[in-house]
């Protein structure tokens, strides 16, 4: 009788605790994940508002005027982008567009473009595949820019996006993040 | 039933397996759990601090943005605004960057400065060097064909030597022409001496002949005397016998007494006569020794004369040699080596067929694609170049011939004329002749002429005239003819014309820009900046040299104007040209030293990098437009210098000209170290950069006298070549290397005026200004481009009109003054013509060390920047000294932990460096 009641005692206790312990793991997995979506949407973001701010710099002296700054600024400015690619050949690295001066849309568009390029090298299926895989809702779609603006020559980055836990047993809600960066445009 | 109790121990709670895995998890997993969670908590903290550095990079670069915009735009300097508040600014982005992960990141404190400033020359070299590694190709590929022509005409300086030694020979022939005239002067001093004596040898020869003469006729008087006496004393004896017959008789009748007293006046007058004879005979006899000794003077005295006479005319002769001689050698000096003038000819007329013939093969590798690195085409481009040096020195040599030739033809002509009536025979005669005679009269035994001595005589001992020689009227009318040759015949025009224009030129304002005339405040910045970054970089460079030149070029001009005989011209001429061509000759040395220097300081572009920036970036007098009033500058970063950029100088200095070159040195020096009132240059920056002084006025001064130098160096061929000159020169005849001297001098500084003034010039032009076809071009010039009315222009070129009209038949002034301007006023640049701020290039390129140009720069951005942040009113005071290209920043941050018990942990602190820049 003793062993009769005893029996799958363990096992019962294994399903009990082994499981907690499982899904702690498995949380801890998750906020992993989550640290590490952050990280590289930090690190994407600081290199995007670099790149991006300093890239004003070549629109204003050597692109965007080219002939009226001076014949040596229009040489150098060939120069530069047979040397780094144009805008049509490299839309991800480089614009020529004076995205500062439109409205939220036209920022918002020219970040995430940039922002894929520094995140992917400019592949979007790579970009959003990426993405889902460190759980961000929607992937590239669920990037959202369009808070970021451009004011006193600053660009002001904000990245919003969700992240979803990688096990989410109870269906926990998503975790809302919002990444700010500033840089000063090189105008 | 009755139950057994069970004994209590320590493992009594154990039952069984129940809660083993529990236990096993609680005991294993804990540990477990806690090390993955500090590897998770580790791997955030070591993401968070890459986030942080990346943030701090992503911040430096955004506070790198707020960079100094007009040291930018005007300069292509990076550097951060002085007016930002770096600590504040830098913290605030650093804020918002930080916190890109959450709450992750605490920023402590942070620490922000900046560095490498730049005033600082390594941290300027390198940004300018930086700027000009993209920028100075292009510029320099537009600009380089040019100067690398020029350095390449420049490094031609020294293979003139020859052209040198020829003109040298131009001074032999003025030589021989001196002492042509020297002789001419000696000769006619001789011939008056000669007049002179014509009257002293009639009245030498009366004085002997009367001593001598009058000797014997009292010889022959004591002869006479004592005759006489004896006969008159025996005639007295009969008288007195007579007169005592008479006495005697007793009975005198009126007849006896009147026959006695006849008698006694007869005795009384015999006695008397007897006396006096014997007195003069006594007296004679006397002074016959005196007569002797007097005899024997005028004797030693007129053949005295004799012998000057016979000396003057072989000293006549000797001139008269030396006038034959000085003529001959004229004809050797001017043939310069050269066999006969045929040879001359057809040397020359040879080595121009070479010429063409290599041109023509030159020109056939071309068409075939030959390049200049290809070695025969480059060995017959050395061949070319050879050929045209030898041409140039022969048609140097042929012309100098001619012209002397054609001088000393009618110096020969006029020399025949007066050497009519001249035979050295015949004088040579007449010295022997007089030598006989005075032999004849030294002959003559004075102390044994006796009363029946020969009397002296014309026709022995005056038998010889003064003749043979050329009247002193002849020589002095052909001294007179040739003086009148020189002042008014073509070298005389020549010459008054090139020193009027010299002259002239000198007294206009034309040498500086007057409305560029700031002196630095360097108390300001002393008191304020504790001085200007670059220090005081004020080179004198080759000023010494400068000033040896205007002093020697000064006394040249007036050893020339000051004279007024033939041969005081001559002289003049003489002095003139060895001294300036000893300048001439140690200007091309100095110049030489500096040429060949040229690739080793071309070494690995640097040099030519940042001189380029220099030349491109600074304005100099000839962006001064006088219809603005203001310094008008693309510059090469693209900056547009206008009114608003630099000042206005209100305080122009009255310096209306300069008497001579020296005064122009002495201007500069006393300009050079001076103090004024001015922030920065009103727009001769670029002549700053050359020479470093705090006056405006002085650097330009200085740049002008430099490139003038140059000019005259390198130009020397090309005048001595230059048809117009050698024709000009040729009718100059005997003075024709004194011309091409004064062009040597004269027409580089013509140039040099012009080129400063903002007429773009060849280093080596093919036109000479003061010829008679470029003066139309040179008067046009001097009106529309230095400030000159039409009248002062038309004055100036005046000067040489008239110097044109009489050494050509049918010069026409007015009627190439209209071709000019129908024709040749054609505007542009043509090629191979370089402006003045590309000479200015050259000049920071051969004479300005990178240690002087970094100095000047720093101290031109210092002090322009400062200008024109004044001007905006901006709330701080530039200094180079705080315009930062780096940027220090240590942060302490804290990075905020999930685990609980590690809060606060002294590991989860760090300090973080970084150093960004532009």
């Amino acid at each position: 009788m003793v062993k009769d009641t005893q029996r799958g005692a363990i096992t019962l206790e294994a399903c009990v605790s082994v499981l907690s312990f499982l899904i702690l793991m498995l949380m801890l997995s998750s906020f992993f994940v989550i640290f590490m979506a952050q990280n590289v949407t930090a690190h994407t973001a600081l290199q995007t508002s670099e790149s991006l701010s300093l890239d004003v710099y070549t629109t204003n002296k050597m692109m965007v005027k080219e002939g009226t700054i001076g014949s040596t600024s229009g040489y150098v400015g060939q120069f530069v982008t047979k040397l780094f690619g144009s805008a049509e050949n490299n839309p991800y690295y480089v614009t020529n567009d004076r995205w500062y001066d439109g409205d939220s849309t036209q920022i918002a568009n020219t970040l995430k473009k940039r922002f894929i390029g520094y995140l992917s090298g400019g592949d979007e299926k790579d970009a959003d595949y990426i993405l889902k895989q460190m759980n961000v809702v929607d992937g590239i779609n669920g990037l959202d820019f369009s808070k970021s603006y451009v004011a006193n020559n600053t660009l002001y980055i904000v990245l919003n996006y969700e992240l979803e836990f990688d096990f989410n047993i109870w269906n926990a809600n998503m975790i809302s993040v919002e990444q700010r960066t500033c840089s000063k445009l090189w105008k | 039933m009755h139950m057994k109790r069970r004994k209590k121990t320590a493992l009594s709670c154990v039952n069984g397996m129940k809660g083993a895995i529990s236990l096993f998890l609680a005991v294993l997993m804990t540990p477990f759990l806690t090390i993955a969670m500090l590897l998770v908590e580790t791997g955030r903290y070591n993401s968070a601090v890459s986030v942080f550095d990346e943030a701090l990079g992503v911040t430096s670069v955004s506070i790198l943005a707020n960079y100094d915009k007009y040291l930018k735009d005007r300069w292509g300097l990076f550097a951060l605004d002085q007016g930002l508040d770096l600590q504040e600014t830098y913290e605030q982005t650093l804020n918002v960057n930080s916190s890109i992960m959450g709450n992750t990141i605490k920023v402590n404190n942070t620490i922000v400065e900046g560095m490498y400033n730049l005033a600082d020359p390594d941290i300027l070299r390198a940004q300018v060097l930086e700027y000009c590694k993209l920028n100075a190709p292009t510029k320099l590929a537009t600009e380089f064909v040019n100067i690398s022509d020029l350095i390449g005409k420049l490094e031609k300086i020294g293979s003139i030597g020859n052209i040198f030694s020829l003109l040298s020979s131009g001074v032999d022939v003025l030589d021989s022409g001196i002492t042509l005239l020297e002789s001419h002067e000696k000769m006619k001093e001789s011939a008056k001496k000669l007049e002179e004596l014509i009257g002293k040898y009639e009245s030498g020869y009366i004085d002997f002949e009367n001593a001598v003469n009058t000797l014997i006729a009292k010889l022959n008087r004591i002869i006479e005397l004592e005759a006489l006496i004896p006969q008159l004393k025996n005639e007295l004896t009969d008288w007195e016998a007579y007169l005592e017959e008479l006495q005697a008789i007793e009975e005198k009748t009126d007849e006896d007494r009147e026959e006695i007293k006849e008698t006694k006046n007869i005795i009384s007058d015999l006695k008397q006569s007897i006396r006096s004879y014997e007195r003069e005979l006594t007296n004679t006899k006397n002074s016959i020794p005196g007569l002797r000794t007097s005899a024997q003077t005028e004797q030693t005295d007129y053949a005295e004369l004799l012998r000057t006479i016979s000396k003057e005319l072989e000293n006549f002769k000797t001139q008269a040699e030396k006038c034959v001689s000085a003529a001959k050698s004229i004809q050797s000096d001017l043939l310069n080596g050269a066999a006969t003038a045929a040879a001359l000819e057809a040397d020359l007329a040879g080595k121009k067929k070479t010429l063409e013939q290599a041109k023509k093969d030159l020109a056939a590798m071309e068409k075939e694609g030959f390049s200049q690195n290809d070695s025969s085409y480059s060995a017959g481009l050395d061949y070319k170049l050879a050929l045209e040096e030898e041409v140039t020195e022969l048609e140097l040599q042929y012309g100098m011939y001619n012209a002397g030739k054609t001088g000393i033809g009618e110096m020969a002509d006029s020399l025949k004329t007066t050497f009519d009536n001249y035979s050295e025979a015949t004088l040579d005669e007449y010295v022997k002749a007089f030598d006989q005679l005075r032999e004849k009269v030294l002959a003559l035994n004075i102390s044994s002429i006796t009363a029946s001595s020969t009397r002296v005589t014309r026709g022995v001992y005056k038998s010889t005239p003064i003749a043979g020689f050329i009247a002193s009227d002849e020589i002095d009318k052909y001294l007179k003819e040739q003086e009148e040759e020189l002042k008014s015949g073509s070298l005389s025009a020549l010459v008054d014309g090139l020193v009027a224009t010299y002259n002239q030129l000198m007294g206009l304002s034309v040498f500086f820009e007057d409305n560029l005339s700031s002196v630095i405040d360097t108390k300001y910045y002393d008191q304020n900046l504790g001085g200007l970054p670059g220090g005081t970089a004020a080179d004198g460079g080759i000023l010494a040299v400068i000033k040896n030149v205007a002093s020697v070029f000064s006394t040249a001009i007036s050893a020339f104007t000051d004279s007024d005989s033939a041969l005081e011209i001559l002289l003049g001429l003489k002095d003139a040209f060895v001294q300036g061509l000893d300048v001439i000759e140690s200007i091309v040395q100095i110049l030489l030293d500096f040429v060949q220097n040229v690739y080793s300081l071309l070494t690995g572009y640097d040099r030519l990098y940042y001189s380029t920036y220099m030349a491109y970036n600074l304005p100099c007098r000839t962006d001064f437009s006088d219809t603005s009033g203001d310094v008008s500058l693309r510059t090469m970063t693209g900056y547009s210098l206008g009114r608003e950029s630099l000042p206005s100088d209100m305080n122009k200095p009255n310096i209306p000209g300069f008497n001579e070159l020296v005064g122009l040195i002495n201007t500069l020096t006393s300009y050079m170290g001076m103090t004024g009132k001015d922030y920065t240059f009103s727009g001769a920056e670029l002549e700053y950069m050359l020479f470093g002084s705090s006056s405006e006025i002085a650097n330009q001064l200085y740049v002008f006298v430099v490139l003038y130098l140059i000019r005259l160096a390198s130009n020397i061929p090309s005048i001595t070549s230059n048809v117009e000159v050698q024709a000009l020169a040729t009718t100059a005849t005997i003075g024709y290397p004194v011309v091409i001297a004064l062009y040597i001098f004269l027409e580089p500084l013509v140039q040099t005026v012009l080129l400063v003034n903002g007429v773009d010039q060849h280093l080596v032009p093919n036109k000479v200004y003061l010829s008679p076809s470029g003066l139309p071009s040179l008067v046009g010039a001097l009106y529309s481009y230095c400030k000159l009315s039409e009248a002062q222009a038309e004055e100036l070129g005046n000067c040489m009109v008239e110097a044109f009209s009489t050494s050509q038949d049918d010069y026409d002034y007015t009627k190439l003054k209209m071709e000019y301007q129908t024709d040749g006023s054609s505007s542009g640049k043509a090629l191979f013509e370089l402006s003045y701020r590309e000479y200015c290039f050259i000049l920071l390129l051969l004479t300005v060390s990178e240690k002087n140009q970094l100095a000047r720069l720093s101290n031109l951005v210092q002090m322009e920047t400062l200008y024109y942040y004044k001007q905006q009113k901006a709330a701080f005071t530039f200094d180079l000294k705080k315009s930062y290209s780096f940027l220090s920043v240590e942060a302490d941050i804290s990075v905020n932990q999930m685990l609980p018990s590690l809060l606060n942990a002294s590991r989860f602190d760090i300090t973080r460096e970084h150093y960004r820049g532009y």
